[in-house]
Order: structure tokens, then sequence, then C-alpha cells
């Protein structure tokens, strides 16, 4: 690829990205939207969080994985019980990182 | 004069009524009982905002006397007093609010008339009510009198302006609710019930807003007094997690031989991890423009839902501030940023220096990662691959503050897994985020229509 190609493509990859990210703000705001729609948005900070974190532990690269040969499911347990107790960002990080590079010199 | 009041005219049902109501809602205002009204008035203090269409009104049916329909002053010419003669006007304000001064009173300067001699001036007997700062049923029975002739003194602009103040406050649902006689049975006493019960449920979504303390504290704002270092403080745990993941990016982007141009271009305009990566990979193995592009539109096209989610929450920011703000938004200040507008909008800078703040690491990061690549070959190492997935477990974690929560994050996390299972590769998040709102949506709805139905069934709640 080019380097003209390749600046062309991250400029649209740029584009296709900001578009998505301004353009609801931009239009909604200020609009009295029908009861239903601000529910349904009010519930999506959490979907959206649960849906994300699922296919990162349960399907690595898009491919499900539910086998006990899954290092990411083993690794979340210990930080997600971290999370619950201290509700911690900073700890969560660390328990969950150190936790998947021992497992993956000492197990996997 | 009973009489008179039963011609007032009714109002109209609000628009807010008819918006959560329906149209069936009765039109006129009617009674509520005292319990009702008690409980109205503690919902009215937790929630801030009254119960629109119907009154706090007294224990029912003690047949209060109701205001008098205030008659129009007159037009009134205010002379000036001379020294020697002083009237002094005695007006019973004290229980009027302050309030800040009107637009209107430079106009009201202007048109005071300076007359040659002092004058008294007959003014009509005007009773009005005074204005109800609270709810306390007592506060509004008391009537302000004034005296039929008035001798006016010191012309004052703060005459008429007292005057517009009470009509400003006196709300037309009062006096019909003062006047109306309690519904002794009847299709009106179970509106009366349905709204009362329907504005009881009203309020159930409203519980996320107020959760339990405890369940706070990982996602608690630090308070916004200094924006800027308050943002930056915020973004700090993002920043950590963005590094490792920044470093991996530049490490890849090295190892498969894009340039630095690109890979710094990329951190900066495009500003989306997942994405980078998967555009780094399709780039190495020599995908079209076509095909980059696409994908990446796919798979940030989950930024759409999170714009469209604080759009409420920031309506009240200018358009270049909303614009700014979702410019450089991610997942990960997404979800700190509504975490912090959960109750309202935080400081701008605050918002802006978060966002900058993760911005920078990102792009440090990558430099970072591209000059290391030679080091680091293998972006798994030392497992910082999974830092973000741990900030999501965090984050998630903070955000479920009930057990309906807890459904929704369960639903929306199987149901993207789901979707992956079924070959639907990045539209999964999307997909699955919607099914697993809509869901819980739909079920609140059904709730509160089986509560309201259970209620009347059982025959009222008073």
């Amino acid at each position: 690829m080019s380097p003209q190609t390749l600046a062309f493509t991250v400029v649209m990859m740029a584009l296709v990205t900001w578009i998505p990210r301004t353009l609801p703000i931009s239009l909604l705001a200020g609009r009295k939207l029908p009861e239903i729609a601000t529910q349904t948005l009010s519930h999506l900070p959490v979907a959206i969080l649960a849906a994300l974190l699922a296919v990162q532990i349960f399907a690595p690269g898009n491919k499900l994985s539910l086998s006990v040969s899954n290092p990411y499911i083993w690794a979340a347990i210990l930080p997600a019980l971290i999370a619950i107790k201290t509700r911690s960002l900073f700890l969560t990080v660390i328990t969950g990182v150190s936790c998947l590079s021992l497992l993956r010199i000492f197990v996997f | 004069m009973a009489r008179e009041e039963a011609t007032l005219p009714r109002p109209e049902p609000t628009p807010e009524v008819i918006a959560r109501y329906g149209r069936q809602f009765p039109s006129r205002p009617t009674f509520i009982t005292e319990t009702m009204a008690k409980g109205h008035a503690r919902r009215k203090h937790a929630h801030g905002k009254p119960f629109p269409g119907l009154t706090t009104a007294t224990p029912m049916p003690v047949a209060i006397p109701a205001p008098v329909p205030r008659a129009q002053p007159k037009i009134i010419d205010i002379g000036v007093a001379p020294e020697a003669n002083p009237i002094q006007i005695e007006v019973p304000i004290a229980k009027l609010p302050v309030l800040p001064p009107l637009p209107l009173l430079e106009e009201k300067r202007e048109i005071v008339i300076v007359a040659d001699e002092p004058k008294a001036i007959e003014v009509e007997p005007v009773t009005v009510a005074a204005p109800l700062p609270t709810p306390e049923p007592t506060e509004f029975r008391e009537v302000i009198e004034i005296p039929e002739v008035i001798d006016i003194g010191e012309p004052t602009i703060d005459m008429g302006r007292q005057i517009d103040l009470r009509e400003d406050y006196i709300e037309p649902e009062m006096k019909l609710a003062e006047s109306e006689p309690l519904p002794a049975r009847g299709p009106s006493r179970i509106f009366l019930y349905s709204a009362a019960i329907a504005h009881e449920l009203g309020s159930l979504p409203d519980y996320h807003e107020h959760p339990s303390p405890e369940s706070e504290s990982l996602i608690e704002a630090p308070a916004p007094v200094q924006g800027w270092k308050s943002g930056m403080i915020r973004a700090l745990p993002v920043a950590a997690g963005y590094l490792p993941i920044s470093i991996a990016f530049g490490v890849l982007a090295g190892i498969s031989n894009i340039p630095f141009f690109a890979t710094l271009l990329m951190s900066v305009i495009v500003y989306a991890g997942s994405s980078q990566i998967i555009a780094v990979g399709l780039i190495a193995a020599g995908a079209s423009p076509f095909t980059i592009i696409a994908t990446t539109f796919i798979v940030n096209l989950r930024h759409l839902l999170m714009s469209a989610s604080l759009s409420k929450r920031f309506s009240g920011w200018s358009l270049k501030d909303r614009i700014l703000m979702t410019s450089l938004m991610t997942d990960e200040t997404f979800a700190l940023i509504a975490a912090d507008s959960e109750k309202e909008a935080p400081l701008r800078a605050h918002v802006h220096s978060l966002n900058i703040t993760a911005w920078s690491i990102w792009i440090a990061g990558s430099i970072i990662g591209f000059s290391a690549c030679t080091a680091i070959t293998d972006p798994k190492f030392m497992g910082l691959d999974f830092a973000l997935s741990c900030m999501f477990i965090a984050l998630l974690v903070g955000q479920i503050k009930t057990p309906s929560h807890r459904g929704l994050a369960a639903l929306s996390g199987v149901s993207a897994l789901l979707f992956v299972a079924l070959g639907l590769g990045h539209g999964a998040v999307i997909l699955a985020a919607l099914v697993g709102a809509i869901a819980l949506t739909l079920r609140e709805r059904e709730i509160k229509r089986e509560m309201l139905r259970d209620a009347l069934n059982e025959g009222g709640i008073v």
C-alpha cells in the first residue's frame, strides 16, 4: 500500500469513527425524546460495558471460547472479586494483569 | 363568591401530564386526600419535582375560604409627597419571597408619572393569596389585605412589582382545587387513585439516580473544584490501562512494517483501540482500503449508542463542547463520563481534561511501542493485553447498582456471546447492548403496568 493510499485510508478511518461519535449527541441533545427511548438510552452504558466485557473474556479475537483452556476466564475471576470488594480501578487492573501473566508463565 | 369561582376557566392538563398519563387523565385538577398529599409532599421532596396537575391540598373536606379572584389594579398616578407631609405606605409584604429583580424593572421605572401635588389614590380592594413557598398547607391560606384607601407617599416601583409577583405566584390549579368538592365515588375518584399510583410508579426508574451510598465509591467523581485537575486525576486509571494497550498497538504496527507517520496519525485522529489493532492486522495482510474502512466503521459503530445515551445529560452544553467531548470518546472515557454525569453534567474542564489526558497517553504509548518494537515482539507481553478488560470489570461493577442492572449485564453479555457464536462478529456488541437495554425497558414498563393494575384491583390505596 502506497503512503498516499495509506494516509487516505487512515483519514477515512478517522472520519467513519468520528461521525458515529459526534452525530447522535449533536442531533439528539436538547430534543425531547419519548420516554421509552430515554429509558432505553439510560440502560445503554451498563449494557455496552457488559457486552464488550463478555466478548473480551469469553470470545477473545471474536471466537467463542468457553473451554477451561481459555486463560482469560481464569484470569478474570480474581480481579472481579477485587472489583466487588475494593471498587478500586487500579487494584483491579494490577490484579488482572498479574493473574494473566502468572497463568501464562506457569499454566498455559 | 363561590359562583364566581365556579366560572373560572379550568386549566388544560399540562403537556407533561399528557405525556405521562395520556389524554384520559382528568382534565381538571382534583383533590387528593391527606395521605396522598403527604405521600406526594414526601416524593416531591425526594425527587425535587412536583407532580403536575395535582396539588398538595389540606385534609379534606374542610371548606377553606377561597381567595377572591384578583382584581386588576387601576393605573396609578404616583405623586411625589412633599417633605412636610410624608405619607407612609404599609403593605404587608413580609410573606412575599425575596425574588431576583424582574427584567421589566427598567420599563416600569419610566412610566412613573410625577404629579404636581401629592394625592390620595383610591385603590380597589385587592385581596390576594400569599405565594406558596413551601407545600405546608397553612402557608397559602394567609391572605394579605391591602387597605381600601392607600396614601402613596414616596413613589416606589416596588408597588407595581409586588402585584406582578403575586399574580405570578397564584397557581390557577390551587384556586380550583380549593373550590372543588371532593368527589365521593365514581370515575373521578378512580382517576385520582390511578393518577396517584401512576405517579408513585412513575418514579420507579428513578431509583437508578438514587443508589445506595455504599455502591458508589468506585464511580464517585472527585469533587470538581478544579475542573482540569480533577479530570486529569480521573483519567489516571484509564491512562494506566491505555499505556500497555497503546504500546502493544505501537509494537504491532512496528513489526507489521507500518510506517511511523501512519501509526501516529491513526492514534491521533482515529483514536479507537480495537479498530486500530484490527486495521494494522488488515493492512499487514494486504487488505483493500475499502475493507479496512468498512471494518473500522463497523467496529466503532457502538460509539453511536454511547453518544446517544449521553445526549440527554449534556443537553445543557454548547454544540461545540458536545462535539469536542464525543470526538475523544472511547469505551473507557465514555464509562467514566457516564458515571460522572449521572446526577448532572460535570464541569466542562473536568471532561475535556479527562479526554485529553487519556488521548495524550494513548498517543505517547503508540510512539513508545513503535520505538520499542524491536525489544518487545510479543504484544501479549506480561499480560498487558488484559489491562483494558480488567478496567471494564471494575467499571461494570461500579455501574451495577440494582438487581435489574445485574440482569441487564447478564442478558447483554450472554447475547453478545450468542451473536458472536452466530458469526455476527463486531456487530455483536451493538446488537447485544440494544437487546439488553430494550429488554429491561420493556420489563420495567410491564412491572409498572402490573403494579398499577393490582393497586386498582384492590380498590385503591387510601
